[in-house]
């Protein structure tokens, strides 16, 4: 029988979305002895699917969405039996190979389809299988990022991780030899006129805050890697609340339901920690001279209401 | 000569908040050093709560429009640019509309990165400011824990309780201090329509161990 949205068929149950896995991993397998872990795993999948679409004009329902860095498989839709994946020896996390138990026969698929699928993750995983899991995202989000928003905080991304190593290592970071702006700031100047407040309304004003609390975090040169996990926080958030809902397939309604109760305590999480960042850098600060300039006009504003 | 005294939020959102005016009033009110000053933490909670949504609102207001100035201006503003930002912040209905729009008086020119690092500044300060007031307050003053309910005073505190549940509250707690210290206390309060109007104050004082209650506001007239 022909089953393109994996729901019944052989005894493992495998769809069209299963073999697409199933034949990355092998073609990885096939292809050098390296370990394949969960970022590159969700790359070379999500790449063979835009593959089957755009050049084949094939759309097997694949889940995928967008989240921090680029887009991932939505595992918990596809039917993990296909999957073998023990803790990385290289890597942390996990790795990533086909499962021994499933055969080619155990998917029961049109051949036209199998053929298609089979065809394009060779071609994904030839030209993109070697690649880094660094050379991967930059692939991803280059090519098909959806704001410029998304490339800008990728780009700060890649640098803040260079900075933080350079500083690990204790080489003078490229930031200490500009003049002006750092290069940091540069980033977060440009991030800050892309972020696009309409499409990503619901956290705007908790970005506002962040960008002001990093440019503090800038301003103090704390440790890069600290500015980094800073960064990825926010994305984390922005990625929960907004991002895996704006771009995103074949995402099943119960799965959509639990993100949307996800919600609340993500916004919650985020706002917590954003105040408790932005107190202790505010606490080390002495209060600025343009505040008590305008402290009169100040006084008319936050006096009404303040017996509320 | 009254000995203890109970605070409501606004002493503490009065002495935090403002620069001056009433600011000032609360401050004298709390360095009279014959007294013991108490809060509880109910009234901590309702500070905390009310610091993070003004707080919060104020910094937005002033960050969306160093983002509006990011967005529309690179190069000098001039005479013509600044008025036409005046303008704008006149049809906002935020309240960053006076601290913003006094930021901008006199200014002829003006360079966009310099007014983008003074406004940020601004919203920092603004924050520092409450931090470092609240500190000060701190020292000022002791927590207080009621430890009974005092059912009796629902009855004869109704009207306030009828009228705002959070009012009759503050009157039960500033009472059990009453009860559980030997020397006079005083309920100070910002409300002057509320909690120290005349009727209320006498029935507060009628009817509890409140011996008085003192209003400390700005009255402005």
């Amino acid at each position: 029988m022909s089953d393109s949205d994996g729901s019944e068929g052989s005894e493992y149950n495998l769809g069209a979305s299963e073999y697409l896995i199933y034949r990355v991993l092998m073609e990885r397998r096939e292809q050098d002895n390296q370990e394949t872990g969960r970022t590159k795993f969700f790359k070379l999948s999500c790449l063979t699917d835009r593959k089957l679409i755009e050049e084949f004009e094939i759309n097997i329902g694949f889940p995928r969405h967008w989240y921090k860095y680029g887009e991932v498989v939505e595992e918990h839709s596809i039917n993990q039996s296909v999957i073998f994946s023990p803790s990385a020896n290289h890597q942390q996390g996990q790795a990533y190979y086909p499962a021994n138990q499933v055969s080619e026969a155990d998917f029961d698929l049109e051949e036209d389809l199998k053929n298609a699928i089979f065809s394009a993750a060779n071609s994904v995983v030839q030209e993109h299988g070697q690649k880094t899991r660094k050379q991967l995202e930059q692939l991803q989000y280059r090519e098909y990022a959806h704001e410029g928003f998304i490339e800008k905080y990728s780009d700060l991304r890649w640098h803040l991780s260079a900075e933080s190593q350079a500083r690990e290592g204790g080489i003078q970071s490229l930031d200490a030899f500009m003049e002006g702006p750092s290069q940091t700031e540069l980033f977060l100047d440009e991030m800050f006129l892309a972020y696009p407040e309409d499409e990503y309304d619901e956290l705007y004003e908790y970005y506002l805050t962040w960008d002001d609390t990093m440019r503090m975090l800038v301003e103090e040169d704390s440790h890069p890697g600290r500015q980094l996990a800073f960064l990825e926080f926010f994305i984390e958030k922005l990625s929960q609340v907004t991002l895996r809902f704006k771009y995103r397939q074949n995402i099943p309604e119960d799965r959509l339901e639990d993100w949307r109760n996800e919600r609340p305590s993500q916004i919650q999480e985020l706002d917590t920690r954003l105040e408790s960042v932005r107190q202790g850098l505010i606490d080390e600060r002495p209060t600025s001279d343009i505040f008590y300039e305008l402290a009169e006009s100040y006084d008319e504003v936050i006096l009404t209401g303040a017996n509320e | 000569m009254t000995d203890n005294a109970f605070l409501d939020k606004g002493l503490v959102l009065g002495f935090c908040f403002p620069v001056d005016l009433h600011h000032r009033l609360c401050r004298q009110y709390l360095e009279d050093e014959a007294r013991e000053f108490y809060l509880t933490e109910d009234i901590e909670s309702i500070y905390a709560a009310k610091k993070r949504e003004k707080i919060q609102a104020h910094r937005t207001a002033v960050l969306k429009h160093v983002r509006y100035i990011e967005q529309n201006y690179d190069s000098e503003m001039g005479p013509m640019d600044l008025q036409e930002v005046r303008r704008r912040l006149d049809r906002r209905s935020n309240d960053a509309w006076k601290y913003l729009k006094h930021y901008y008086e006199g200014k002829q020119f003006a360079n966009p990165r310099d007014v983008v690092d003074d406004l940020r500044e601004f919203a920092r300060g603004m924050e520092s400011h409450v931090s470092s007031r609240k500190d000060e307050f701190d020292e000022l003053v002791e927590i207080w824990t009621r430890e009974e309910d005092y059912p009796d005073l629902e009855e004869s505190l109704r009207s306030i309780r009828e009228d705002k549940e959070e009012d009759y509250w503050v009157c039960v707690d500033a009472h059990d201090l009453g009860e559980r210290t030997s020397d006079e206390t005083e309920l100070a309060t910002t409300d002057l329509d509320d909690l120290a109007n005349g009727n209320r104050q006498k029935l507060i004082i009628e009817n509890t161990s409140v011996d008085s209650v003192e209003a400390v506001a700005f009255t402005g007239s």
